[in-house]
């Protein structure tokens, strides 16, 4: 971290119990890993690439923002900020953008989206809680490695297929999905856990250097 | 992969959120079985922040009796300029006492040659003033422990 307090001012220690410090971290740490998986920050399909990011991983990012507003380093003011979370993972993000605007100078990303039929460059869609562009950029391009292998996965499970189906037509949670297609939630975890390895295992094959 | 195409940049990126969801979508036993499936252990983390947390404590114990002290400050020196040297002749059977009560050992005895070879009125007040003033911040010390 290495700045200076911003004031001489002793913090105020926000008033949690331990386990809710617990919580905290294990949540921000959480959005770091998930905010480090939209870049594509992966060393293989589980781990990330700390050495690639100056040996930071998602759990240091989570414990320096908590520690800056504990020893007053970043301010924080629980009337401006009444979910503390969320400033923490805004305190989170800037560190990600820093560290991603550092590696990312060696890559240049495309700032536009593409439409799929016509394979036309079209702007990235500008509503409301986007993610900064060279974040949605990362994420097409990790994506953009697990597409082939979940075709092929669609072609074997049609529910794979109707869920990219639900997807379109805004239906995106887990429970309002497997509600709308008629099936225990449960088939719907599954199928989230094999799209997922198939993901993890795409983003490994990528980080080995295999196609 | 002819299935897929017709699905845009918005439909892809909710197929990203279903296969990693947000923390908010989650409960905290979700949280900690995808932090154990990405093999991070927040020992270490966890550690840092109750030393921080001990730290910030203390930081904070000691400015609150930094702000004690300053608050107590006038009352110290009121009290100090509230002791009157009595007059002369009593001043040194005044200090004999109150080095054979006050000190012990080695210090008695500097103090004890202090008196011995203090000749004037002057020696003896200033070395009066200097017991008064050790008893009355040995007393407020002594008040700030209890």
């Amino acid at each position: 971290m290495g700045r200076p307090p911003e004031s001489t001012e002793v913090a105020e220690i926000p008033g949690l119990t331990e386990d809710e410090w617990a919580e905290l971290l294990e949540r921000l740490t959480h959005h770091c890993v998930r905010k480090f998986r939209m870049r594509g920050w992966w060393k293989n399909g589980r781990r990330f690439d700390r050495a690639g990011l100056g040996g930071v991983s998602p759990q240091d990012l989570a414990q320096e923002a908590i520690v800056s507003i504990i020893d007053g380093t970043r301010s924080y003011d629980p009337k401006k900020h009444p979910d503390l979370l969320k400033h923490l993972k805004s305190i989170a993000d800037s560190r990600i953008s820093h560290l991603a605007s550092a590696k990312e100078t060696k890559t240049t990303h495309c700032l536009l989206a593409e439409n799929p039929k016509t394979r036309e460059a079209v702007p990235i869609d500008p509503l409301g809680d986007e993610p900064d562009p060279a974040e949605m950029a990362a994420n097409r391009e990790v994506v953009g490695w697990a597409k082939e292998a979940i075709a092929v996965e669609a072609e074997k499970d049609p529910r794979v297929l109707e869920l990219f189906e639900c997807w379109e037509a805004e239906i995106t949670k887990p429970a309002e999905v497997a509600e709308y297609l008629g099936v225990d939630v449960t088939e719907i975890y599954n199928v989230q856990k094999r799209l997922r390895r198939l993901v993890e295992k795409a983003c490994a094959r990528r980080k080995e250097g295999r196609p | 992969m002819k299935s897929l195409d017709r699905f845009d940049e918005r439909v892809w990126r909710r197929f990203f959120d279903f296969v990693f969801p947000d923390e908010r979508q989650l409960t905290r036993e979700q949280v900690q079985e995808d932090l154990s499936r990405a093999g991070i252990d927040l020992g270490p983390a966890l550690k840092a922040i109750g030393q921080a947390l001990k730290h910030a404590r203390e930081a904070h114990d000691a400015r609150a009796a930094l702000e004690t002290a300053k608050r107590d400050r006038p009352s110290v020196l009121q009290r100090l300029a509230g002791i009157a040297a009595p007059p002369s002749p009593a001043i040194r059977e005044r200090l004999s006492q109150m080095i054979a009560e006050r000190f012990s050992g080695p210090l008695q005895q500097v103090y004890a040659r202090k008196l011995e070879s203090a000749a004037s009125d002057d020696d003896l007040r200033s070395l009066l003033e200097d017991l008064s003033r050790l008893e009355v911040f040995s007393e407020d010390s002594d008040d700030a422990e209890s």
